[in-house]
């Protein structure tokens, strides 16, 4: 036998074990078989052979297909954990933003803004101010629609709502991409203060792209938003790189803030569109 | 649900179990399952969360068998488990009682009728606890088994019984009185 008994010699016998199966052992009783069941794999053998191995075949098979089925990715298990229901987990685990591939592209794009913005003086300054609000905007872009998202066709299928989905992974999207532009931002010379201001732009692009994809899809509204946003950098910046600061200058702030807003308002007010877009799509 | 017969130890299967040996598994599965599975039935009425609560241990025998301390029997660790599962498949369904405790003593036999073996049996585990515990209202004795002797802690204890935290310690404390009362001397080490 593979255990040792501290008792040997004496065992529950099948009478006893029957009783015990049945509900029939008083409390005492109980608890003796239970506390020799625990040390004796004699008794555990004769106990195999009273019960009823349907039922115990039927929780094998399932526990057989449990530890065979494939083993969630570790984000989607982080993101579970972090208390996201299992189907939203799944959606937001595809997110291309959360991808390894996505991620370096960011890190580099951003590290060598800021690079450029560290050891080019004022010229540098603007060309991160260029490319660091659009890390999200471009984020949001890829997230949800035909045109990057490999999980698309599997979306299209199910009932979800496509509100909630573009929602969700823009979530994701911020939450990757803004914190590392927030570190490439540190580098910039300057007050830390100023290398935060760019998330004011960055929320309204973003507003503005999800507002924009009730019409079109993301990847177009994402690249009329960075459009905009290279023309008023050009225009406000003078050749030697000055003019940039009143970009990101107090009285410019208020106007980033109504238009995320007012983008914000208009997203939720043709969140149906996005529906009736995926039916025709 | 018959193995083929594995003569590894239980210790040595468990320790299979993290190369991914879906036969050790197997084995232990065959070992164990049924006395878990009747162990859990004393404790729920309901074959079906019995029955999930067996499907979730043997997944987390599978992906947790690092947590295996190589210390004392492999049943006891399963059992562990086990009776955790169950109170965590119980939470949020209070409706779902332990098996009444009334019913059993129908079917109790008389102190008479218990023979020799069994005598013995009490002896071996518990001495004149045996008796004392069957002179306990349910309430308690059903206090006492799950903490004492199923070493759950006062919070698991009240979701396995559906009862507050404060009324199993309540209960306990109170158990653990009448057992001292009824034990005349120190017999009771085991359970303070």
């Amino acid at each position: 036998m593979t255990t040792a008994t501290p008792a040997p010699g004496w065992h529950a016998d099948e009478p006893l074990l029957a009783r015990y199966l049945r509900g029939e052992a008083g409390p005492a009783l109980c608890s003796s078989v239970e506390a020799h069941l625990l040390r004796c794999d004699t008794c555990r053998g004769r106990i195999r052979s009273l019960v009823d191995p349907a039922p115990l075949g039927e929780v094998w098979a399932r526990v057989e297909e449990s530890v065979q089925a494939p083993r969630p990715s570790l984000l989607h298990r982080l993101v579970r954990r972090l208390g996201v229901a299992d189907h939203d987990a799944v959606l937001l685990a595809a997110a291309p933003s959360l991808r390894a591939g996505w991620l370096w592209g960011t890190v580099m794009a951003l590290g060598f803004a800021a690079l450029a913005a560290a050891s080019g003086g004022a010229r540098g300054a603007v060309f991160f101010l260029v490319v660091a609000p659009l890390v999200p905007v471009a984020g949001v872009a890829v997230s949800y629609g035909p045109d990057l998202d490999d999980a698309w066709e599997p979306t299209m299928a199910a009932p979800y709502s496509s509100y909630r989905l573009l929602l969700l992974r823009s979530t994701a999207t911020l939450l990757t991409s803004v914190p590392l532009a927030a570190i490439g931002g540190l580098l910039l010379p300057g007050s830390a203060w100023s290398a935060a201001t760019w998330l004011l732009p960055a929320c309204a692009g973003v507003a503005l792209t999800l507002a924009g994809s009730t019409w079109t899809s993301p990847a177009r509204a994402a690249s009329a938003v960075a459009l905009a946003w290279f023309v008023v950098v050009a225009a406000v910046t003078a050749p030697d790189g000055a003019g940039q600061a009143s970009l990101l200058a107090g009285p410019a702030l208020p106007f980033y803030a109504t238009v995320g807003l007012a983008a914000a308002v208009v997203f939720r007010a043709r969140s149906g569109q996005l529906a009736l877009m995926r039916r025709n799509a | 649900v018959r193995g083929a017969g594995d003569d590894r130890d239980d210790a040595t299967l468990v320790a299979a179990l993290g190369d991914g040996d879906l036969g050790a598994l197997r084995e232990l599965y065959d070992r164990h399952a049924p006395w878990l599975s009747a162990r859990l039935s004393r404790r729920c009425s309901d074959a079906e969360v019995v029955a999930d609560a067996l499907q979730d241990s043997f997944q987390v025998v599978w992906t947790q068998s690092r947590r295996w301390r190589g210390e004392g029997e492999v049943a006891g660790w399963l059992w562990g488990i086990a009776v955790r599962r169950l109170v965590s498949r119980l939470r949020g369904r209070p409706q779902l009682h332990v098996v009444p405790l009334e019913a059993i003593e129908r079917h109790a036999g008389t102190p008479a009728d218990i023979s020799a073996e069994e005598r013995v049996l009490l002896g071996v585990e518990y001495g004149d606890l045996g008796a004392a515990l069957g002179r306990l209202s349910p309430e308690m004795r059903a206090v006492v088994q799950a903490t004492v002797l199923d070493g759950l802690t006062s919070r698991e204890a009240g979701r396995l019984l559906g009862i507050p935290e404060n009324t199993v310690k309540t209960r306990l404390h109170r158990a653990k009185a009448r057992l001292r009362e009824d034990l005349a001397a120190g017999a009771m080490e085991g359970l303070t």
